[in-house]
């Protein structure tokens, strides 16, 4: 059995659903909270997920990070340190939806790569008819960016463990990739 | 060698070089004519040196008899002689003193090779003995031949040497050719003989039809049928011969009719002088014609063969296109010539009507004549095949004899010898076969007189019997012997099959002997050998056992330690995740750390948060108090909201309902415009709505 440690950062505004998101897929259903509260500074939480016809196993150590603006300092201080990023917004607000430029800008600058892993997820698509910001457009977004998008919904469970299997098979994929080098040059 | 002969010649001498075969040659060949000593081959070899001696001279007389040798002179003397004589027959040795002497001690070492020598080539060696008397030269030293005599007796003496020489080699010749004698004799007695038989075989003829009367007739009879015959054949013979002759005659007569025929046609008409020249002239010039016909037709064809053959060796490599082209050309040309032909003709025909008769038949003769010359072509081209088949058949012919194209003399004479040889062979089996067979009438005679006498026997005793009252006694004898022949024959094969048995059993016995023999040492190699195996076996037990406790213990142990490593694996594994985890929330303190002594600094006054905010308290202070402002704004709202909700949700609600009613209104007035008839009346929707433009709506509450 081989272990593979990735650390995921999850960003965006504040009251997206992003401790939601994290609780329910570590805990299931019953993790999803009942009443709001606030995320001061940054959680840290841990899962393993098993990966399809393989032995290996990925251990995600999840940052989840407070959306305020005034915690926005310890986030990107975090983000030189992790291997993913978790880019989320709220389907009923416009204003979450355009943050997101201001989250990646911010997470390019911080890596220096133009081109890492990310994931963008829309949360709170069970509010059926107070949606602002429709698939198509998250969707075309993240085509620009070159980012996966999945549609999942807190409340309901759906969907919230799609996001970490696939960073889980991407980031074994690049593993993988990388020993197949050492190997040829060594 | 023979370890006996060795024994005997390390008495008397040692006897090398001189194989036991040779020596058994060597007795065989005395034994023979013309020695017949009767050895053996013991008594050859007990032979002491004095009888050796003697043997040799002896058969060196035998040789040549002319040659005496007395036993009684020196004895160096006769070493020569015998030395001489050997050099005659062409013995080859170095004939020096150590020869010598052995041959006057009778060494067997000098005197077997001698013997084996002369014995081995023995009609050579008579031959060379005989010869070796008049063509050895007498040597005469020179001195001697100066004198006037003596040169030319010498001459002559060589001369009559070479006479000699010559004659002798005719001699042989003579023999070789001609029939032995003997074989002259024997056919002479064997013609005798036949000519007795003949005689013997007239007069039995002749006794046999003595008294028959009729014999003269049919005698007579006989030999003129014969002769009659003879007679008829000849004349079948002459028939032939005459009709042949008269096909010949009546060929010479057609042709000479021919010639009287041409000659009486000359000599009707005028029969001068200048005609018959002309006649010949004419003649002259036909022949010549024909010669230059078709000779020179012979000529140009081969010219013009010539001339082809030169142009297609001139003439650059033809490619098959080439080839399609010019055999185009020739069939287009072809074409042409017939289309001209036919023209011509069509032409010509009404015309020259008598001229075309002539050339017709012209044409025709020509082309019989083209035929024939082309038969004989073909005839003279099959004639020079069938000559290359002869001379193959020849060549293979003579492959198959090996050797000349024909018989020649030498070997034609000796085919003839065998031939004769052959012939006489045959004769004299003929003659024997035909003894044989008379040989045969006669014994088939006697064994038919036997079987008479036999049977009258057999009645005879019958007889007797009767008279004695033993009826069948002679049968039941017979069939006693009878049966008693056949006990014999099983009582052989009953003894001969129990000499197998006890040979086959002796034989077992022997086996079993010899087995026995065989396997006790393997037996008791095998007694030990199991013990060994026995002692063995109890150790690899006692060693499994001690093993088998060992692995078990280790086994556990071993089970126990995988256990415990599987544990600490998964807690290395959990206290690894646990050090990722801790680690992490180092760095999260850490920049919380950062944050917070950012915070200080900020609080010092040594640096600003940002544009807006001094320090981080500041900004949290005014977040904060935006956030309690807000909060109570909240709370009005939603206490406003609670007041008027009631309200609010029922006007909602009725206007709504009037919102409805507008649409409704919106509706029906569309309907109207476009079609009087169908419009919708007020009373159907259950209110009192009235027509044609007077909106009054009555609102119950």
């Amino acid at each position: 059995m081989v272990i593979l440690r990735c650390r995921v950062l999850i960003v965006g505004d504040a009251t997206v659903g992003k401790t939601s998101m994290v609780q329910t897929f570590i805990n299931g259903p019953s993790g999803f909270p009942k009443n709001y509260a606030m995320t001061p500074g940054c959680e840290i939480f841990q899962k393993q997920v098993k990966l399809e016809n393989s032995d290996k196993v990925v251990e995600f150590q999840i940052i989840d990070t407070g959306g305020q603006s005034i915690f926005k300092d310890i986030a990107l201080d975090m983000f030189p340190r992790s291997n993913a990023v978790i880019f989320v917004y709220d389907v009923t607000s416009q204003e979450s939806f355009r943050s997101l430029q201001y989250w990646i800008r911010a997470a390019r600058d911080t890596l220096k790569e133009s081109y890492f892993t990310g994931i963008i997820v829309a949360n709170k698509t069970d509010l059926n008819d107070r949606i602002r910001v429709e698939m198509q457009e998250g969707a075309s977004f993240a085509n620009q960016n070159r980012f996966e998008f999945i549609e999942v919904s807190a409340l309901k469970t759906q969907d919230v463990e799609v996001p970490f299997n696939r960073l889980a098979a991407i980031f074994a994929r690049n593993y993988e990739d990388r020993v197949q080098e050492v190997l040829r040059f060594s | 060698m023979d370890p006996r002969d060795f024994e005997k010649g390390s008495r008397l001498l040692p006897n090398l070089g001189t194989s036991t075969n040779e020596i058994k040659e060597i007795v065989q060949g005395l034994n023979g004519p013309p020695f017949s000593y009767n050895l053996t081959l013991v008594s050859f070899d007990e032979k002491s040196p004095q009888e050796l001696q003697e043997l040799l001279i002896d058969i060196i007389t035998k040789l040549n008899p002319k040659q005496k040798i007395d036993l009684s002179t020196d004895q160096s003397e006769i070493a020569q002689t015998v030395v001489e004589f050997l050099k005659v027959l062409g013995y080859t040795s170095n004939f020096d003193m150590e020869f010598q002497r052995g041959l006057l001690y009778g060494d067997k070492r000098i005197l077997y090779p001698i013997f084996h020598y002369i014995i081995s080539n023995l009609p050579l060696m008579q031959a060379r003995a005989y010869l070796g008397k008049f063509l050895v030269t007498i040597h005469v030293p020179d001195e001697f031949l100066v004198e006037e005599d003596m040169k030319e007796l010498y001459q002559t003496y060589k001369e009559l040497m070479a006479q000699f020489q010559v004659t002798h080699q005719e001699l042989e010749q003579v023999r070789q050719q001609a029939l032995p004698p003997q074989e002259l004799k024997r056919d002479i007695d064997q013609l005798e003989l036949e000519k007795e038989q003949l005689v013997t075989k007239i007069s039995k003829l002749k006794a046999r039809y003595q008294g028959n009367e009729e014999f003269q007739q049919l005698l007579e009879a006989t030999s003129k049928l014969r002769k009659e015959q003879e007679e008829e054949a000849m004349l079948v013979e002459k028939l032939q011969e005459q009709q042949q002759h008269l096909e010949w005659c009546e060929g010479n007569l057609m042709s000479a009719q021919q010639r009287l025929i041409d000659i009486k046609k000359v000599t009707a008409s005028d029969t001068s002088a200048a005609d018959m020249l002309n006649l010949l002239r004419v003649d002259v010039k036909r022949n010549r014609e024909f010669c230059n016909e078709r000779i020179g037709r012979e000529l140009t064809e081969k010219i013009k063969r010539l001339e082809q053959v030169e142009q297609l060796l001139n003439e650059p490599i033809v490619s098959q296109k080439d080839l399609d082209g010019l055999q185009n050309d020739v069939r287009n040309l072809q074409r042409e010539v017939q289309l001209l032909e036919e023209k011509a003709n069509n032409a010509q025909n009404p015309a020259e009507d008598k001229l075309g008769v002539y050339k017709q038949q012209a044409s025709l003769v020509s082309k019989k004549k083209e035929k024939a010359i082309e038969k004989l072509k073909s005839l003279e081209q099959e004639e020079s095949k069938l000559e290359k088949k002869m001379m193959q058949k020849e060549k293979e012919y003579e492959n198959v004899k090996g050797g000349n194209k024909f018989m020649s003399r030498d070997e034609f004479t000796k085919y003839s010898q065998s031939l004769r040889a052959k012939k006489t062979q045959y004769q004299q089996m003929k003659a024997q076969l035909r003894d044989i067979r008379a040989d045969l009438a006669v014994l088939g005679r006697t064994e038919k007189i036997l079987k008479g006498e036999a049977e009258e026997q057999i009645r005879e005793m019958r007889n007797l019997e009767r008279e004695h009252g033993i009826e069948g006694g002679f049968q039941y004898q017979e069939e006693l012997e009878k049966i008693s022949a056949a006990k014999q024959e099983i009582d052989i094969q009953k003894g001969a099959t129990l000499d197998e048995i006890a040979k086959i059993v002796e034989e077992l016995d022997y086996k079993i002997k010899e087995n026995r023999a065989r396997l006790s040492p393997l037996v008791t190699e095998l007694r030990t050998a199991r013990a060994r195996f026995q002692e063995l076996n109890a150790e690899y037990e006692s060693k499994k056992a001690q093993y088998d406790t060992v692995n078990a213990s280790v086994e556990s142990d071993r089970a126990k330690i995988d256990e415990e490593v599987k544990q600490l694996l998964e807690e290395t594994n959990a206290m690894e995740s646990k050090y990722h985890l801790i680690n992490g929330r180092i760095q999260l303190a850490d920049a919380q750390l950062k944050r917070l002594l950012n915070e200080q600094a900020c609080r010092n006054g040594e640096r600003k948060l940002s544009s807006e905010y001094n320090s981080l308290q500041e900004c949290y202070n005014i977040k904060q108090e935006q956030q309690t402002k807000l909060i109570s704004d909240l709370r009005n709202k939603q206490k406003m909201i609670k007041e008027t909700h009631d309200t609010n949700s029922r006007q909602v609600k009725l206007f709504s309902d009037l919102r409805r009613f507008l649409d409704l209104k919106i509706r029906v007035t569309e309907e109207e415009n476009r079609g009087q008839g169908r419009a919708l009346r007020g009373r159907d929707l259950g209110g009192e709505i009235g027509v044609g433009g007077v909106n009054r709506l009555v609102l119950n509450d």
